[in-house]
């Protein structure tokens, strides 16, 4: 995991300590002249408590340009990001009609499919035209059409699966179905770094909910052996089900999940497991089924299996494969299957022939290039920046590489120039991560070139020196001539 | 005499399994609806709301495919929350495509041990659901100034009356109820 060095640490609390003294002084200010108003009604707490609303009006809204930032084109290896101007230090943004041709690390857009495809758009096209464009209803009423129950069937052919069900909204997927599986009595043993729909849907269940270490099999047994033996609390009856979910790839750290030793130990204490692959389905293994394909694991020994079509797919919604009984039980119960919109006709047409052409099933061999391509990518990106120095999270094969930036003044300053230069990063901070991590997160692509991968690493490499967050020492010499000759 | 007008088609169901499942007919019953929510007469074409509807599904079309905070924001999603918010009597509003969710996502963003709880920057069906479908929207709107009178007729006023039931009060006592 992340090792924080000790003076990195400091400068960072000392910084976040500058940031927050400020701040305070200034809300006290604010407290004293909005005192002569008088809106606060006696007795009542505020709906957006004081310390909570702290962060986004003192620290966050003073780089909030570096977040959010509007494109005005598909988000393919090069797009157009839309220049913003502030008035007011950041306070508020207007956004101008001038865009800037940038390299894009930030997208999601792992097999390319974001932008046009001449597989994948002649038919998206074909069914805008023959579904329209929503079908504005929901599943059980008028919103399944065709498409909907083909993209059913392939997706769970896809992941390995007897049966799948798709949903609309890639969020919902988690949010609404944890409640649906799992109740008052249930135990959910979830990964400390799960994704806020996981997080939300679990404490919406009513189920126990009890955290393990992230990604560590040995201490998810200490936790089971734990709660099996104590049973529910004040009664300490058995639990009536126990359920552990865990990421694919976790998208803030770009690590892949420890499945083979967490399915394991599941098995072992009978236990069901949860995989969510928002991030990993499509991007990795040889065919793209994701992290049981990866780490050879047979999908029939993952109980649940969700995913989202966001990512690789270059589309929208997403999908829980399982067997045909719990599917069934999805679609009688689930609100997001009841009561939301249907996936939209042609994002269900883009999910399939996305699919299709990473099976092959276009007559061609794009798909499997495509995944050569993004591994490829990420795995000579990630060696590349580690031999610059620069503290990379996450494992080889991952398409997801977060750089560490800890100090909060560093953020800005290295989002912001490498914008200058033309390269879009996205960076993350509290409270997507814990405050003192902050890092950028890079995503690649497989359309990103070579010539894409060598530009981005050497404005990486420049702004990282000005900034100075090469937090280890550089390759020995000898190494880095051979990566100053691959650079020039 | 007051008559009323709302009846709808049933459509026929047979069943070979004592009602384990049912298969649709093409057969339908003209019958008395006495189930929907149907309560000011708006679930069927109106003069002054379908009109306006079909022009907006034209303008705009069925559905903006997109969150609210991307793409998903027509003028006809901004005039809407100007409008319940004074209908209602409230300062401000916020609109979610799905009735459901409007309580289910909302009470997590209000309170809990979460924190930086802003409905429209934290809360997840404002940033990730597809918004509202614009005739739907149009719809509401064209509903809201019906019941105003905004319409320039009393059509609204009459339906609020006639909702009163005071028909179906008089034959109720009338039979000794």
């Amino acid at each position: 995991m992340v090792r924080l060095p000790y003076t990195t640490a400091l400068t960072t609390l000392f910084s976040y300590g500058l940031l927050f003294a400020f701040g305070q002084l200034r809300d006290f200010f604010r407290k004293f002249v909005d005192w002569f108003k008088a809106k606060n009604v006696k007795g009542y707490a505020p709906i957006c408590l004081g310390l909570e609303d702290f962060y986004v009006r003192r620290l966050y809204l003073r780089i909030q340009d570096c977040f959010g930032r509007p494109i005005a084109s598909a988000p393919d290896s090069w797009f157009d990001v839309v220049e913003r101007t502030s008035n007011d230090n950041n306070k508020t943004l207007q956004r101008t009609s001038n865009t800037t041709k940038c390299l894009n690390l930030g997208s999601y857009n792992y097999l390319g499919f974001a932008a046009a495809d001449e597989y994948c758009t002649p038919r998206v096209i074909d069914s805008l035209k023959k579904y329209s464009a929503s079908t504005c209803s929901v599943r059980v009423d008028g919103g399944t059409t065709k498409l909907h129950t083909e993209l059913e069937e392939l997706t769970a052919r896809f992941v390995g699966k007897p049966a799948a069900i798709l949903f609309g909204m890639g969020y919902v997927t988690n949010s609404a179905i944890i409640p649906c599986l799992i109740g008052k009595g249930g135990l959910i043993i979830s990964d400390s770094l799960n994704h806020n729909s996981i997080v939300n849907g679990a404490r919406g269940s009513g189920a126990t909910v009890r955290v393990f270490q992230h990604n560590s099999p040995a201490h998810l047994e200490e936790v089971l052996r734990e709660q099996i033996a104590g049973g529910q609390p004040r009664t300490h009856r058995p639990w009536k089900k126990i359920i552990v979910i865990v990421e694919g790839i976790y998208s803030m750290e770009g690590e892949l999940c420890k499945l083979p030793e967490i399915i394991a130990v599941c098995k072992k204490y009978k236990a069901y497991t949860y995989l969510d692959e928002a991030h990993s389905i499509g991007a990795v293994g040889q065919s793209g089924r994701g992290v049981c394909e990866l780490l050879g694991v047979d999908p029939a020994d993952v109980d649940i299996m969700m995913g989202t079509f966001t990512k690789s797919f270059g589309s929208c919604g997403g999908y829980i494969a399982a067997s045909k009984e719990i599917i069934k039980h999805l679609k009688h119960s689930c609100p997001a299957h009841l009561y939301a919109t249907s996936m939209s006709p042609p994002a269900v047409q883009q999910v399939i022939s996305a699919i299709k052409v990473i099976l092959g099933e276009d007559g061609s061999s794009r798909g499997a290039q495509k995944l050569a391509r993004i591994r490829e990518n990420g795995n000579f990106f990630r060696s590349e920046l580690k031999k610059m120095g620069f503290e990379v999270l996450g494992d080889n094969d991952s398409p997801v590489m977060p750089i560490m930036l800890y100090n909060p003044a560093k953020i800005p300053a290295f989002s912001r120039e490498c914008l200058r230069q033309k390269v879009a990063v996205v960076t993350v901070a509290f409270p997507a991560t814990p405050l003192l991590l902050a890092r950028a997160r890079i995503c690649i692509s497989a359309s990103h070139t070579r010539e894409d991968l060598m530009k981005a690493l050497d404005v990486i490499s420049r702004v990282g020196d000005l900034v100075g967050i090469k937090y280890f020492p550089a390759e020995p010499p000898k190494i880095a001539e051979a990566g100053h000759d691959k650079l020039e | 005499m007051l008559a009323i007008s709302t009846a709808f088609d049933v459509v026929e169901r047979t069943s070979k399994d004592n009602n384990k499942t049912l298969q649709r007919t093409s057969n339908t019953t003209r019958c008395l609806n006495l189930g929907s929510y149907n309560y000011l007469g708006f679930a069927a074409a109106d003069e002054y709301c379908t009109p306006r509807v079909i022009e907006s599904l034209k303008k705009y079309s069925a559905s903006t495919c997109s969150v609210r905070v991307d793409g998903g924001t027509t003028k006809l999603h901004n005039e809407l929350e100007e409008l319940p918010a004074r209908f209602v009597g409230k300062p401000a509003a916020i609109l979610f495509g799905m009735c459901y969710v409007t309580n289910s996502a909302i009470i997590p963003c209000l309170i809990g041990k979460e924190i930086i709880q802003h409905l429209k920057h934290s809360c997840p069906p404002h940033l990730y659901a597809t918004s509202m479908s614009p005739p739907g929207v149009q719809h509401v709107i064209s509903a809201i100034k019906v019941i105003l009178g905004e319409d320039g007729s009393n059509r609204g006023a009459q339906k609020l009356a006639r909702i009163r039931l005071r028909f179906l009060q008089v034959r109720a006592q009338e039979d000794g109820f």
